[in-house]
């Protein structure tokens, strides 16, 4: 069994942990509880016959209190950047994300979920910078943490561009 | 709780050193390994990362230990717990250890949830605000794309909540309205000036941000963006919108511009926590932002050694005060004394307002020692400095307590706790000072809890006892005057101060039933001397719970009437505290008992409220000037015009004046000379037994003090 580790990151009450609850234990809450710190899943998948371990880092979001701790990126092989589709905001953040991120580990295997998709009548992002960031090569896929839409699309998505 | 303390040999391998915790049980519950072996990277996968960076501390140990940072893990029953790691080095050992966090976390973890509820909230705001400015724009350019006049414009839109001018391309004003004007005032005497440039200082002020302005606005694109933005004298953070009426030609014949001010909503970081988390009466932070930046303080303060002080500083009576201005008299005066000690610290200290008459005040440095006299001192000083509010002359005082990191408590929790109790023994030792906090203090504390449970059998046991101080007088009188006094024999602890009792007993009803004893065995040994010839006034303290009992008044007719003590022979003192929490029924009492012939003395006066209006309206016969003033005479001028202004005063009221805690001949003579009544203190006698009293009623007729 291969044991990969990913980072999901984005501003703060995106989504991040409860997209990782919906993949790994199939479940959705309204309700916002803040995380602190890391919070660290697994989930084992198969792609193409091959066993997989994912150590899911469900860092805290980032906002004007908390720091990015770089070293939490230490060994990591794909990142999932969360995008809350009603906060033109967390766009930006994740733009700034993807920076330091490339700053410190280079270029790696990475996806843009543009969660709370269900929440489509309350659409704010910018359709340029959209198209922007698809133009740079990201890979952009619309999700739902609360339907379960592209969910586990998305996982496998990330882990067949860290083992292609 | 506990910690798992690990021990790691190359491999790595880990074996336990102590008895696995049970929290550890919840999270993993597999059995331990051979040798005690826990394979506890395998479990965590944040440890086996950690692993990484504790090898680099293990081979060169540059601090004490080295911290994971917090992480969660889910246990078998789905509950989260907040665990760190540390690595140290232990006598050549690699040690690691494993800490559940889980408790005393909550306060922290409440503090996040809540600090980004409140950012979610606020951007929320200016989202719907957004849509809102849009669709004005839109309906404002609609209007004069078919012709409408400017004047049936300005109408619609005069009373609207967001600010609104059209203006030509070159700026100059074709309308604006009232929300407009609130914003930015217009200046001086030539208004339409200062209109004309707002266009220009517009695009000006947001060009730092927004370089691409100039050409989306010139070439007949809305624009659309948040900056700062200068109003009058203030600074205020604008969201404005732009957007362009263009002609048949695609000429730009008009600007409608829509703006609000949201400097409430979207300052910067640190301004929008100010206004989230900010006290509107004090303009200070409020306790939970006060909470949040301590905890990230100490923090940083131990990740690099800095030190943190911590003041806590509570305004003394301040309920007293409170009740006797109005309301917004009151707030008025929390906010003077913000600004005052706001004022007084550096920019880089960080004060907040828990709530109520509480202040803490936060100060690092990297000093090893700071001397915190002066800092403390010149915080009360400006406490101190007096304050004209409503017409009302008001003099308050403050006790501060202060804590310091990492001497007295380790985190943000234990540090409050600390500064907190601080300040309550500087209260107790008489308010208006600040006290470090000592570990005697924590003992005085644990004493507290022994003495409130030993407290209930002192009464019933017989340890309480009443000593009698003479008051003596200075005129002629062949009545001596004796304050009853309470004395506690502690049958392990022996003799306990009432200073350390009665405020403790005041906490509880006990004080009511201490109380009544009181006053019972005062009349009845008042009554025992008067049988042996010695004329006496006996003078016992009430209580503000004893006063604010219903029944008191006919309490005290009982035991005058069981004792058969002439009312005039007893004399009842009150301290201005207990009369303040309501004054009119509290006076209503003090009459009754006047009009039994019962005399009434205000104890500890010119300790508190300052003014002396009052008395005027209360039924007093005597005032007790509060000893600090005494012990400031004869070298401090001020005390000595104070008791002389006091004593002048009394006697125009027809009071007579007692002075305590008299101590020198100096004081004596001094007191003399302004005609001061009665004199107490421990120059003349000391607090006697009754055994006592008699020798010295006989010696008085002897005594002299025109020497
Ligand atoms: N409608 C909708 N709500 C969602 C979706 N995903 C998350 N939420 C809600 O958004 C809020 C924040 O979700 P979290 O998963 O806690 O966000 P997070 O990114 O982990 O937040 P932090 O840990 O604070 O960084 C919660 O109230 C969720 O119920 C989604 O796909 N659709
Ligand atoms: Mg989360």
């Amino acid at each position: 069994m291969v044991v990969k580790k990913i980072c999901m990151m984005g501003a703060f009450a995106v989504g991040k942990t409860s997209l990782v609850r919906r993949f790994v234990h199939s479940i959705f809450s309204e309700s916002y509880q803040t995380t602190i710190g890391v919070m660290i899943s697994k989930k084992k998948l198969t792609l193409a016959e091959q066993e997989f371990e994912l150590i899911i880092w469900d860092l805290e979001g980032r906002d004007e209190f908390t720091d990015f701790r770089s070293s939490y990126l230490r060994g990591v092989s794909g990142v999932i950047f969360v995008v809350d589709v009603t906060r033109p905001h967390t766009l930006t953040v994740v733009r700034q994300l993807r920076e330091e991120v490339r700053n410190h580990i280079g270029e790696i295997p990475a996806l843009i979920l543009l969660n709370k998709a269900d929440l489509a009548d309350q659409w704010r992002l910018d359709a340029a910078t959209l198209e922007l960031l698809e133009d740079e090569g990201c890979t952009l896929l619309h999700t739902s943490a609360k339907t379960g839409a592209n969910v586990e699309e998305g996982f496998l998505a990330l882990l067949r561009s860290m083992t292609a | 709780m506990g910690m798992l303390v690990l021990e790691c040999k190359p491999g790595p391998v880990f074996t336990a050193l102590n008895r696995i915790p049970d929290w550890f049980l919840q999270i993993h519950s597999a059995p331990l390994g051979a040798d005690s072996v826990l394979d506890v990277a395998a479990i965590f996968p944040f440890i086996a990362h950690f692993i990484e960076d504790a090898e680099v501390f293990w081979r060169n140990p540059v601090e004490a230990r080295l911290g994971s940072g917090i992480w969660t893990e889910l246990d078998e029953q789905g509950n989260q717990h907040q665990l760190e790691a540390y690595a140290l080095q232990y006598q050549n050992s690699r040690i690691l250890l494993l800490v559940d966090l889980t408790a005393s976390f909550d306060a922290r973890h409440h503090v996040y949830q809540r600090a980004r509820e409140i950012a979610l909230a606020q951007e929320r705001l200016v989202m719907s605000l957004q849509r809102q400015q849009r669709k004005l724009q839109l309906q404002i350019q609609g209007l004069l794309a078919r012709d409408e006049s400017l004047h049936a414009i300005a109408e619609r839109v005069r009373q609207h909540a967001s600010a609104v001018m059209v203006c030509r391309p070159d700026g100059s004003v074709e309308l604006l309205n009232q929300a407009l004007m609130d914003i930015y005032p217009v200046s001086g005497n030539n208004g339409t000036r200062a209109e004309h440039s707002l266009l220009k200082q517009w695009v000006n002020e947001a060009e730092a941000l927004y370089p691409e302005i100039h050409r989306v606005i010139e070439t007949g694109a809305s624009w659309e963006g948040e900056f700062e933005s200068s109003a009058g004298s203030d600074k205020k953070w604008v969201r404005l919108l732009i957007g362009p009426v263009l002609d048949q030609e695609q000429r730009v014949t008009h600007l409608v511009c829509v703006a609000n001010d949201i400097s409430g909503l979207r300052e910067p970081a640190i301004e929008l926590e100010r206004v989230t988390d900010y006290d509107f009466t004090t303009q200070l932070p409020n306790r939970r932002h006060f909470w949040r930046v301590l905890t990230r303080a100490i923090d940083e303060c131990r990740a690099s050694g800095e030190k943190l002080v911590l003041l806590y500083l509570d305004v003394d009576h301040f309920k007293r005060i409170n009740d006797s201005l109005d309301h917004q008299a009151g707030d008025l005066l929390l906010g003077t004394l913000s600004s005052r000690l706001r004022s007084n610290i550096k920019k880089t200290d960080f004060i907040a307002h828990l709530g109520g008459d509480e202040f803490a005040l936060m100060l690092r440095t990297s000093q090893r020692t700071l001397d915190l006299l002066p800092v403390a001192e010149r915080l009360l000083k400006v406490v101190r400095q007096p304050l004209v509010v409503d017409g009302h002359n008001v003099s308050i005082t403050a006790s501060l307590g202060i804590a310091c990191f990492p001497e007295h408590g380790n985190d943000a929790v234990g540090l409050m706790k600390r500064a907190d109790l601080a300040m309550y023994h500087a209260k107790q030792r008489g308010r208006d000072q600040h006290l470090m906090f000592s570990r005697s203090l924590d003992e005085a504390f644990f004493n507290r809890t022994v003495i409130q449970k030993d407290l209930g059998n002192a009464l019933s046991g017989g340890e309480l006892r009443l000593v009698y101080q003479p008051q003596i007088c200075l005129g002629a009188n062949s009545f001596l005057r004796l304050e009853a006094l309470l004395r506690w024999h502690h049958p392990v602890r022996g003799l306990i101060s009432p200073a350390v009792f009665v405020p403790v007993a005041e906490e509880s009803d006990l004080i009511n039933q201490i109380g009544n004893w009181v006053l019972e065995e005062a009349c009845r040994q008042a009554r025992q001397f008067m049988d042996r010839n010695i004329q006496v006034v006996m003078s016992v303290n009430v209580s503000a719970r004893q006063l604010r009992a219903g029944d008191f008044v006919q309490r005290v007719q009982q035991v005058l009437a069981d004792t058969g003590l002439d009312p005039s022979q007893l004399e009842l003192e009150v301290t201005e505290t207990t009369l303040l929490d309501n004054m009119e029924t509290r006076a209503e009492s003090l009459q009754q008992l006047q009009e039994l012939g019962v005399s009434i003395a205000l104890d500890d006066f010119g300790s508190g409220f300052s003014s002396l209006n009052y008395l005027k309206n209360l039924p007093v016969d005597r005032l007790k000037i509060d000893q600090v003033f005494i012990q400031e005479i004869p070298h401090d001028e001020e005390s000595k015009t104070i008791t002389a202004s006091v004593v002048k005063l009394a006697h125009e009221l027809h009071m007579t004046v007692v002075a305590e805690g008299v101590e020198t001949w100096d004081q004596l003579r001094f007191l003399q000379g302004i005609g001061c009544d009665y004199v107490q203190g421990f120059l003349l006698f000391r607090p006697l037994p009754p055994e006592e009293i008699g020798a010295v009623f006989a010696s008085l007729a002897s005594l002299r003090f025109d020497s």
